[in-house]
């Protein structure tokens, strides 16, 4: 999923099909595995992808029908509960003494998966705990991606996620400007949703942000991070395809939303139980081939997570 | 900007242009000009005189000070600076990047090597700039900038920021860096905004009480400039450790930057991290009075009821009044309102005194260590208003202080140089007391809130105090080796174990007092027992600091407990996945422990019951041995001989009826042996008849079953010959049919084949004809030609009389030619016919033949049957 993870090795999960009960897909807001109807005859029939949005109402009709449905889970539900405890307590915190305390237990729950790789743990575990407290956008937004670009909604909801983690990792702590974050992360491609441009369009840019503005999906407390929109194809080096932004006259959340861009890929691929290894420290890793400035900046955010990571040795 | 075309400077400058900055304006390309010239267009006007003309529309840059800055900016200034900035790398980057000089947004860079210390945060909302602000202020007071100054800036730089975010022209979030520049500390902010211009900022600087004037106030640069492309607003403050009147305000735009290959090196840059963590650690300056001890409000309370005044009366208004009889007039102007409602409360609650002179009292009983090193402190800074303080309070006597302190120093004639050498073991003080006026009332007012805990502060006291005559200076340093002398031997005393309770205590200082001071037996006894009542008084105050303690170690421990949580939720993982191993091998565990526990269970028991049985053979022993005993001692005591002869008759005897018996058993087995014997031979005779008679009738009924299969032996034989006539003859006919059907075919075959021969023959005959009449038809062909071409030449000479004999002639082979056709189309369809009919002939041929390999096998078949 990441362009510079292609290479990372493929681990055998023993990832096995399990039955789920309906009364706990209720409770579901994202599917949390591939979720499978097992015919009469024995075939298995894939009824949901991991991390797509589960409408309970189109699963019911399967209870006339069986006791059970099956999924090959990839997350850790309770990982989830209590990564989503520390988030929302921060979110609803009132004091910025709380904010930085919450915001250090949370950094330091995910570090052991996701910084220094000691457990296994799938990305999807990430994704789900983000969605389930700052997704906001109303839900004729995801009914129609799911209908036009299904795959362009997967994408974003993990762009979404590491936007908004590396924000909060960065210092961006208040509840209401990363939920602004958050929601605002999933409209960069939506002219290319809804068939309005492509993306090698350089106008797909300004679309996506007209197309936002006069839908009602989303309204931002903070109008200016629909910039986050119009920037996220620069590069750091002026040769971006709309404005030729360079790295100085850029803030740091600008920097974060077009370094997450830059970094994944528009390859669809599935999730397993430890996808999630280290795949922050990874993503920030520091290359030969990086510039000067994106080094400091990569090392900037090694920096903040390091410190929660105690295991860690200093990045140089 | 980036154009390489020459850049101009108008100097107006009225005192010379600093060097410095001539260089830095050369360097970077541009041309200064002193003389106006409508020709030229300035990129940037430098002038001193705020009534100086310069051309319109150019960039004005002013060095001095203006109080309508506003105004200035109106007319196209762009920064009001000091002169001084000359003096500071940090300060000339601002300019540079006012002149032009491409920049960043990155501090790490815009300052490069004079940067020495940086952090960064975040602010994200209104309501969490506070934190930022002091705990900002706080590295800064750590860096050793002073912290008071940098709050302000950093409270009105929020302040600012959020009014123009209320004001919908800017937004969150702001980006902050701050650190440590060559010998500034900085702040830099900026933060996104919309269709925001200059003037805005400028209208800001009419209001004198709001934020932008009041930072402009507490810092010394102010650099704000706006990034057109991306539409941010960028503010950076930066304070001297010095105060400075000098100040420096840019305003301006810079459109954007541009692509720069940068390698500032950060690893000599120190990190400035906020503790969120941690409390805060900071020895700060205290300026706030520390309250007053419980020993000052008791000893008030003391003298309140010595002057036997109606308590009742007393309120926070009018206690000063009531206390204007006091010993120690300091204290008294130093009551603030938290303090006077202290000692109305004390007044008032009996049970608070109560406690306080039992307290006293039970102190008294025991020397506590807590309470000797109150006592010790007491002493130690006890000056000499205290002292008469005690002392007049212990003997109720309210005379002149001064006239009983000078009392007890008989040798007031001690020289002026001591007095000076004094001033000077005081110090940094002693100048701040020269230093002014004011700041000298503001240094009593604070020393004498603290004069209990600090023994130097007293004598700076004491100085103050000396100019209003109540004690002299020259006082002092007899007192305070008195005072050190009279510590030194209470230490000793204390150390030998010499004083083991209060009233040792107490007379020995008394005593010392007398020797030391010229003090009556009376006022020692009052300064002692007063002393010591207060030590115990403060030593019990200082306990419900406890509390304080506590709070601490709550916050502490919530922090903890998060830390817990987290640790707790991991635990609950691997415990579950614990669990579901076991669930996994206890049922198997179980069963295998139930069967140990049973096996275990079995062989316990069994051992009991083998200790059982053991002990039960050994009581029996017992029993034995002690029957043995018992039977023993007779006879051990008889004859020896007759015992054992005795014995052996008792065997024989017992030998002999066991033999009888056994002779008798073996007559009974021999009857019941004969018995047995004649009942089976009995028995035997019967069952042989019967088994004879049985035998009889099977034999008659095998032999009915012999004749029955001879019977059908014969029979078989008789069906076997039937059955052999029977299939020579089938065999027979069958096969005569076939060889006759078979000769019969292979002759119509043979015919066959010799027609087909023919007429292949034929054919071949026939093929021949065709082709010597093709050929013929070929040669002919070949001749009309000719003779057609002779025709055209001859026709193209005129006609011959040969023609019509040539034409005749060619009719004639004409015709011919027709003749050879249509008998070679009669012959190919005939030749055809007989090809079809070879063909048939050779399918019925092929049928044929299948038949008789068909028949063959028939044959074969039949003759088998047949062997």
């Amino acid at each position: 999923m990441l362009q510079n993870l292609n290479s990372q090795s493929p681990t055998v999960v023993s990832d096995e099909l399990k039955p789920i009960s309906f009364e706990s897909l209720e409770k579901m807001k994202t599917s949390l595995g591939d979720l499978y109807w097992k015919k009469g005859n024995g075939k298995l029939v894939k009824l949901l992808h991991s991390g797509d949005r589960l409408d309970f109402s189109k699963l019911e009709k399967f209870q006339k029908v069986t006791k059970f449905l099956y999924m090959i889970d990839v997350c850790d539900e309770e990982f989830i509960a209590s990564g989503k405890r520390f988030l929302q307590k921060l979110v609803d915190a009132t004091s910025e003494r709380e904010r930085l305390l919450f915001r250090h237990q949370f950094l330091d729950f995910i570090s052991d998966i996701y910084w220094r790789g000691d457990s296994d743990g799938s990305i999807l575990n990430l994704i789900t705990i983000f969605k389930d407290v700052f997704y906001k956008i109303s839900p004729e937004f995801e009914s129609e991606m799911e209908e036009r670009a299904l795959s362009i909604l997967r994408r974003s909801s993990l762009y979404s996620t590491l936007v908004t983690l590396t924000a909060l990792c960065s210092g961006y702590t208040h509840g209401d400007f990363l939920t602004d974050v958050y929601n605002i992360s999933f409209f960069n491609d939506f002219s290319c949703a809804r068939g309005l441009s492509t993306h090698d369009d350089s106008v797909h840019v300004k679309k996506s942000l007209e197309e936002f503005e006069h839908s009602t999906f989303y309204k931002l407390k903070h109008k200016s991070l629909s910039r986050l929109i119009t920037f996220h194809h620069e590069d750091f080096r002026g040769r971006g395809k709309s404005i030729g932004l360079i790295f100085d006259e850029l803030n740091k959340l600008e920097r974060i939303s077009i370094f997450i861009e830059q970094s994944l890929t528009y390859e669809e691929s599935g999730f397993n139980s430890n996808d999630g290894k280290k795949f922050i420290s990874d993503l920030f890793e520091i290359k030969d081939e990086d510039s000067f400035q994106l080094k400091r900046f990569k090392n900037e955010i090694r920096e903040e997570f390091v410190e929660f990571s105690q295991k860690e040795v200093k990045a140089s | 900007m980036s154009d390489n075309s020459t850049k101009y400077i108008l100097n107006l400058l009225e005192s010379a242009i600093p060097r410095q900055l001539q260089t830095i304006i050369e360097d970077m390309l541009f041309s200064i000009e002193t003389t106006t010239s409508e020709e030229i267009s300035y990129e940037f006007v430098l002038i001193d005189n705020m009534s100086t003309e310069y051309p319109p529309e150019s960039k004005v840059i002013y060095f001095g000070k203006t109080k309508d800055k506003k105004s200035f900016f109106e007319k196209g200034g762009v920064a009001i600076l000091s002169a001084d900035i000359v003096d500071s790398e940090t300060e000339l980057t601002y300019f540079k990047r006012l002149l032009g000089e491409n920049s960043t947004l990155d501090v790490a860079d815009s300052l490069q090597t004079n940067l020495k210390a940086l952090g960064h945060v975040k602010v994200t909302d209104h309501l969490n700039s506070g934190y930022y602000c002091d705990s900002i202020a706080v590295k800064a007071a750590e860096e050793g900038f002073k912290f008071l100054n940098i709050k302000k800036g950093i409270f009105n730089l929020f302040s600012l920021i959020s009014d123009l975010i209320f004001d919908d022209k800017g937004e969150f979030p702001v980006d902050v860096d701050f650190g440590v520049s060559d010998r500034n500390f900085f702040i830099q902010s900026h933060f996104p905004v919309q269709n925001f211009y200059s003037d805005i900022i400028w209208d800001l600087l009419s209001d004198e009480k709001g934020p932008f004037s009041l930072m402009i106030d507490s810092a010394k640069t102010i650099d704000i400039y706006t990034l057109g492309k991306t539409e941010k607003l960028a503010i950076t403050i930066s304070w001297t450790k010095e105060e400075s009147v000098n100040k420096s305000l840019y305003i301006h735009s810079i459109d954007s930057f541009r692509p720069a290959n940068r390698k500032t090196n950060l690893s000599k840059v120190k990190t400035l991290k906020l503790n969120h963590n941690k409390e805060l650690e900071l020895n700060l300056p205290k300026n706030k009075k520390t309250p007053l001890s419980l020993s000052s409000i008791s000893r008030i309370v003391t003298f309140l009821k010595q002057q036997k005044v109606d308590l009742d009366k007393i309120t926070i208004s009018n206690i000063t009044d009531y206390l204007s009889l006091y010993p120690n007039k300091s204290v008294v102007a130093s009551l603030g309102t938290l303090e006077k409602e202290d000692i109305l409360k004390m007044i008032k609650d009996q049970e608070m005194q109560n406690e306080v002179s039992s307290l006293v009292e039970n102190e008294k009983k025991v020397l506590s260590e807590n309470v000797l090193e109150n006592f010790i402190n007491k002493v130690e800074g006890l000056n000499l208003e205290d002292a008469s303080e005690i002392v007049s309070l212990g003997l109720e006597d309210y005379t002149e202080p001064f006239r009983r302190v000078s009392g007890w120093m008989d040798e007031i004639d001690e020289s002026v140089e001591i007095v000076r050498g004094t001033q000077e073991d005081i110090g940094e003080d002693s100048i701040l007391v020269k230093g002014s006026k004011a700041s000298l009332d503001e240094g009593s007012v604070t020393v004498k809130g603290e004069r209990e805990d600090i023994g130097t502060d007293n004598e700076r006291l004491d100085i103050n105090s000396s100019g209003e005559g109540s004690f002299s200076a020259n006082e002092l340093p007899k007192w305070r080796a008195a005072k050190d002398l009279l510590i030194s031997n209470l230490k000793k005393k204390i150390e030998n174990k010499e004083i083991t309770n209060h009233s040792e205590l107490e007379s020995e200082l008394s005593q010392l007092l007398q020797n030391q001071i010229n003090m009556s037996e009376e006022e020692s006894r009052a300064l002692s027992s007063g002393i010591l009542n207060e030590s115990v008084i403060d030593s019990y105050e200082s306990e419900p600091s406890l509390e304080e303690k506590n709070i601490e170690d709550q916050v502490r421990l919530k922090d903890a407990m998060a830390k817990k949580d987290i640790q707790i939720s991991r635990m609950m993982k691997l415990i579950d996945a614990m669990k579901k191993e076991l669930l996994v091998k206890v049922p198997t565990s179980d069963e295998i422990s139930n069967l140990k526990n049973d096996a275990e269970l079995k062989r316990l028991q069994t051992e009991i019951e083998n200790k059982n049985t053991q002990i039960e053979a050994l009581s029996k022993n017992v029993e034995i041995l002690n029957s043995k005993q018992g039977n023993e001692s007779p006879i051990t005591a008889a004859p020896l001989g007759n015992v054992e002869v005795k014995s052996y008759e008792a065997k024989i005897r017992t030998l002999e009826t066991m033999l009888d018996e056994a002779k008798q058993r073996s007559e009974l087995l021999n009857e019941k042996l004969e018995k047995e014997r004649e009942e089976y031979s009995s028995r035997a005779g019967d069952e042989t008849i019967q088994f004879r008679e049985k035998m009889m009738k099977s034999q008659k009924v095998i032999n009915t079953f012999q004749k029955e299969n001879k019977e059908l032996l014969l029979e078989i034989e008789k069906l076997k010959a039937v059955q052999d006539e029977l299939s020579s003859v089938t065999t027979e006919s069958s096969s005569v049919v076939d060889t006759h059907l078979v000769d019969e075919k292979e002759k119509e075959i043979e015919t066959l084949n010799l027609e087909l021969k023919k007429e292949s023959d034929q054919s071949k005959g026939l093929g021949l004809k065709i082709k010597q009449l093709e050929q013929k038809n070929k040669f002919l062909l070949a001749q009309i030609d000719e003779a057609s071409r002779g025709m055209n030449k001859g026709k193209g000479a005129g006609k011959s009389p040969g023609d019509a004999k040539l034409q005749h002639k060619i009719k004639h082979l004409e015709k011919l030619s027709n003749n050879f056709k249509s008998e070679a189309e009669t012959a190919k369809l005939e030749l055809a016919e007989k090809k079809k009919e070879v063909h048939k002939a050779k399918l019925e041929s092929n049928l044929l033949k299948s038949k008789v390999t068909e028949l063959e096998r028939k044959l074969a078949i039949n003759k088998k049957k047949v062997a």
